[in-house]
């Protein structure tokens, strides 16, 4: 993917991604303070050092102006996963094939695929293959499908 | 050497060959699709391995392994777009060669290159890992802190850009590999209040969450290669008397290919590009490569196979993976029950020496499906990436359910998916969380277990011969990125 694809990260979240990090570190560190010190040493040096190497990403991020990724860019990035989100909360109330059927031609519509009838075919396709696959190879059981039974 | 025969069975029952089949299978299919990775798809299947007994789950992964780094020369050849990363110096030769109408010769080239690799590494590591484990059953939990801050360390200093974002993952990593209980003091950490993390987290959910969530996302993008359609098989196929011209181009490939394996942080990628660069220098026509010559496509090609089942020379006889796929594996062995590391060469060394077997045969696997189905190899890369994107989250979903019926993990999959898409757009490296995750623990109880041996002095870590030259490698790698800068400042000012 790496030769294929790169789009620019700029500062602004560059700096935004460092903070959150030591950020983590600030709140490894204020978890471990109630701790013993046999079971608060590990977890505060984690702490410590996530915020020691944040603030040294965050000045080498000030000194460049921008950086290329090989990731997806930022609004196909956030749109995937909020459709990510809205899919894994919709199983618990129609199960992961039935949700599949409006969460597969929503993410193919957002990576650009506009053609119905693949569209159809392929998520129809799809779910039926995952419903048959997973029914004879699985034994144990998955949430209930709203449609095609529990599998 | 009779304890490595002893694993051949096993690897031959039916079952073992059939997972093999299927994992060498999928691995070129993911290989031949841009995009798609070893690691993707290792991290997809992780989850069901639950239901597999060790050897299925171990061949299947072996084959996706071996079938993947073959598969990425296929849109190399045919389209000058590397399917994975280790494939890049292929397309150098492979592309040309395919321009002159001559594509069915060059991928017969990287099939039988990539066999050749993969059987030199899967001997390497026949022959390495049992001399190396015999050597590791002096390590104390000293020695064992030490080969768990290494492991950590140079795969966060070699894998990153900058060394801080590096090291700063390795710790992401150390901090999720200690949520849960402390198995010394029983307290919780960094449960945050939530139930379910109490019992920790199961790394499977890492995994499918670090290394399948971004690349599926990134399939979103309309021009990321996949879907191309300008693939075509054309001209003669590969003869015997090819081979025997390549033979040397293999053995010295080889060679590169399983050193680097072994080496912690390096991969694939770097074997492929250090066997194109060392077949270049020591041809003596070099004004041939770049323009279609087969030993360009035979060194990458050979090389980035001779580095996988190397790399796991260290995960299987110390406990230490060097790289995402082995610590993948590594990950894949936990969640049978088997801890990598001497004890489990005498405890299960059916499954290890098994394994070791299952590495060689599906090297002859891909041997075969890359003859009868390199045509069918070569269409592949028209499945839109826009519909292959939500399947692979789909499964991930499904299968990170699977393994433990719960729901909670199927959202912390995508907490960690998130986590990794931020994080890798800004340059923070993968696998050290993983290496993190799990090394980490085993540093931190080490690192205690020493403290009790020694009495609390600090000079009991560098008391032993062993632990004075693990000590040495690992202020050695931390010198690494200074030691650099410095060098780029002489030069600059010299």
């Amino acid at each position: 993917m790496s030769e294929l694809t790169r789009t620019v990260v700029g500062r602004p979240e560059r700096l935004l991604v460092h903070a959150l990090v030591a950020l983590g570190g600030a709140v490894i560190l204020w978890e471990t303070a109630s701790l013993s010190s046999d079971s608060a040493t590990f977890p505060g040096a984690v702490g410590l050092g996530l915020i020691l190497f944040s603030v040294i990403s965050a000045i080498a991020t000030l000194r460049s102006v921008s950086a290329p990724t090989v990731e997806a860019p930022l609004v196909q990035g956030m749109i995937g996963l909020a459709l990510l989100g809205a899919y894994v909360g919709s199983t618990v109330l129609a199960g992961f094939l039935t949700s599949a059927l409006w969460f597969l031609p929503a993410m193919a519509l957002v990576g650009g695929e506009r053609r119905r009838s693949w569209l159809v075919a392929a998520s129809a396709g799809f779910v039926l293959l995952a419903f048959v696959v997973f029914r004879l190879v699985f034994a144990q059981p998955f949430p209930p499908e709203l449609i095609l039974g529990e599998i | 050497m009779l304890d490595v025969l002893g694993g051949l069975p096993d690897a031959l029952s039916l079952g073992s060959v059939l997972a093999m089949a299927a994992g060498t299978a999928m691995g070129i299919v993911v290989g031949a699709i841009p995009g798609l990775t070893a690691t993707l798809a290792m991290a997809l299947l992780l989850p069901f391995t639950y239901a597999m007994s060790p050897l299925i789950s171990l061949g299947m992964m072996a084959g996706i392994y071996n079938g993947s780094m073959y598969g990425g020369a296929i849109p190399a050849i045919l389209m000058r777009i590397p399917g994975t990363p280790s494939a890049v110096a292929t397309t150098f030769d492979g592309y040309p060669l395919a321009r002159s109408g001559r594509a069915k010769f060059a991928m017969h080239v990287a099939l039988v290159s990539s066999a050749a690799g993969s059987i030199i590494s899967a001997l390497a590591l026949m022959l390495l890992a049992p001399p190396l484990v015999s050597f590791a059953l002096r390590f104390g939990p000293v020695e064992y802190f030490w080969v768990a801050i290494f492991g950590m360390a140079s795969v966060s200093l070699l894998l990153a850009s900058a060394p801080a974002k590096g090291l700063a993952a390795a710790l992401i990593g150390i901090a999720v590999g200690i949520i849960g209980m402390d198995m010394i003091t029983g307290a919780e950490r960094l449960v945050f209040g939530i139930r379910d993390l109490s019992g920790g987290i199961n790394i499977a959910v890492l995994m499918t969450g670090l290394f399948a969530v971004p690349p599926a996302l990134s399939m979103l993008v309309p021009d990321s290669g996949v879907g191309d359609r300008r693939s075509t098989l054309s001209g003669a196929g590969i003869r015997l008397a090819d081979l025997r011209g390549l033979v040397k181009t293999w053995i010295r490939s080889g060679v590169i290919g399983v050193v680097v394996g072994v080496m912690p942080g390096a991969g694939g990628n770097l074997a492929g590009i250090l066997g194109y660069s060392e077949e270049r220098r020591a041809a003596r026509d070099p004004s041939l490569f770049g323009k279609g010559d087969p030993r360009g496509i035979a060194a990458s090609e050979c090389a980035n196979n001779a580095d996988n089942a190397a790399s796991f020379i260290p995960t299987l006889a110390l406990g230490v993976p060097g790289n995402s796929v082995a610590a993948l594996m590594m990950g894949a062995m936990l969640i049978q029950g088997l801890n990598p590391g001497p004890a489990l060469f005498s405890e299960h060394g059916d499954v290890v020496y098994g394994f070791m077997w299952q590495m060689l045969l599906t090297a002859f696997l891909m041997l075969a499906f890359g003859f009868a189905g390199a045509k069918a190899f070569a269409q592949i890369q028209r499945i839109p990436g826009a519909l292959l994107a939500p399947m692979i989250l789909v499964v991930c979903s499904i299968g990170t359910y699977a393994a433990s019926n719960n729901m909670t993990d199927v959202w912390l999959m995508l907490v960690f998916g998130t986590l990794a898409y931020g994080l890798s757009r800004s340059g923070y490296p993968m696998a050290p969380i993983v290496l993190g995750a799990i090394l980490g623990p085993l540093a931190e109880s080490s690192f205690r277990q020493g403290m009790l041996i020694t009495r609390g002095d600090p000079a009991g870590f560098v008391s032993s011969p062993v632990s004075i030259v693990l000590a040495l490698a690992v202020t050695a790698v931390l010198l690494v990125p200074p030691g650099r800068h410095l060098y780029r400042v002489i030069r600059r000012t010299v």
